[in-house]
């Protein structure tokens, strides 16, 4: 019994592995789409960290995404950072930080995804 | 004293200790993982093929699944993981299709662990990198019973010396034991990358959730999975050879080479708090590596 138990379990698992790859073998991947969006500000010491979330919203692989920040303040030399992301799955997240001498809240934060590589 | 002599004298491998069918499977399942983690924490810990997997398209995914059904039932038909060979093809194909299934499920969970997974399991890259994986772990588990067959029962208590010396003679050897295994395991980790990477990841809440799992890892092969001679193990006189003691010294022995190897390999020092991170996250092969090292003791 707990190895029929076992078995089925096992049957189930290894058959929705299956599943799947023969559905993602007959549809058609979206192109990687990375996109880059601000959840949160907060201070540290003197300076100011921009948390970024970058998403990719497509289903295929997106390599070496470049993403980029730009702090513009009126009256002041506008800041600039760059990050990057060697890997980014389909539907996969990851978080970013970029880091000003500025408070963002004081200007116009402009963050967004620069070019990816397709590997 | 009395006791602690009679406690050494040899015993039967298996008292007979009778255990139902569900505790049995149980055990068959916990050394199956076991036995994965062996083979597959190395990988575990290597970024490339966190990325192979993640850009290798479904056709390939297909391909890697059928022709890791080969080695696997080859193996199970040799060794497996349950306490006794298949002698039945049918035997060997129903383990081999549970070696996958488990294979899969507990890479995937050290990945969310390892916090590598950050999308649903069902997404194409999410799930590449998990069968990628899943191929060194499924191997372990096709002679997990090859490997876990550690005695640590003190046949060699024909020395001659008393009571008390074998006592410490087997803590000492324990403690060696197990900073040799974690050296054999965590020495081709600790140069690379990917601890830093995956320690810049972890808040406490996940440290303390890594530091529980290689506790219960290292339990679990020591102390479940071993079954040959399990029940002189579980007597043992050791000074710290009681398993919830022995576990955490040798856990703490983990983390020390950890320490040390980071150090070595100049990614140790300050700032400390990353430092302390980076060992935790390089305990847990090394903590698989030094249970496997006791059992081959």
């Amino acid at each position: 019994m707990a190895e029929w138990t076992t078995l089925l379990v096992s049957s189930f698992v290894v058959g929705a592995i299956v599943v799947l790859i023969a559905v993602q073998m007959v549809s058609a991947a979206d192109a990687a789409q990375p996109v880059a969006r601000v959840v949160g500000v907060s201070r540290a010491g003197d300076r100011f960290w921009v948390r970024v979330v970058v998403d990719n919203e497509g289903d295929e692989t997106a390599a070496n995404v470049q993403v980029s920040a730009t702090l513009s303040v009126v009256g002041a030399e506008s800041e600039e950072g760059g990050l990057s992301i060697d890997f980014l799955a389909g539907d996969e997240s990851q978080e970013l930080v970029f880091v000003f001498d500025t408070d963002p809240e004081q200007g116009e934060l402009d963050v967004g995804v620069t070019g990816f590589e397709d590997p | 004293m009395s006791s602690a002599v009679a406690s050494l004298k040899p015993r039967p491998a298996h008292r007979g200790r009778a255990r139902g069918p569900w505790s049995e499977e149980l055990i068959d399942l916990v050394r199956a993982v076991s036995g994965g983690l062996l083979f597959g924490v190395p990988l575990l810990y290597t970024m490339e093929v966190w990325w192979v997997g993640s850009y290798s398209e479904a056709g390939r995914l297909g391909l890697v699944l059928a022709l890791l059904i080969v080695p696997l039932l080859t193996l199970n038909m040799a060794a497996g993981f349950r306490s006794k060979r298949d002698s039945r093809v049918r035997d060997a194909v129903g383990d081999t299709v549970e070696g996958l299934a488990i294979g899969i499920v507990a890479s995937a969970v050290v990945l969310v662990l390892l916090r590598q997974i950050e999308g649903p399991l069902w997404s194409r890259g999410v799930l590449g990198k998990v069968l990628y994986e899943a191929v060194p772990f499924c191997l372990g588990i096709g002679v997990a019973r090859h490997f876990l067959h550690g005695d640590r029962s003190g046949t060699d208590d024909d020395d001659g010396d008393g009571a008390n010396g074998r006592v410490v003679n087997a803590t000492v050897a324990d403690l060696g034991a197990s900073a040799v295994g974690a050296v054999f395991v965590a020495l081709s980790i600790a140069p690379t990358d990917e601890v830093p990477m995956i320690a810049s990841s972890f808040g406490p809440g996940w440290l303390m959730l890594l530091v529980a799992a290689s506790l219960v890892v290292s339990y679990a092969i020591v102390f479940v999975a071993g079954f040959v001679g399990q029940d002189q193990r579980l007597d043992n006189p050791g000074i710290v050879q009681r398993p919830l003691s022995e576990t955490i010294v040798c856990y703490v022995v983990a983390l020390f080479v950890s320490a040390v190897l980071l150090w070595l390999f100049q990614r140790g020092g300050p700032p400390w708090g990353d430092y302390f991170t980076r060992t935790i996250v390089l305990g847990l092969p090394a903590a698989v590596g030094g249970a496997a090292g006791r059992l081959a003791v």
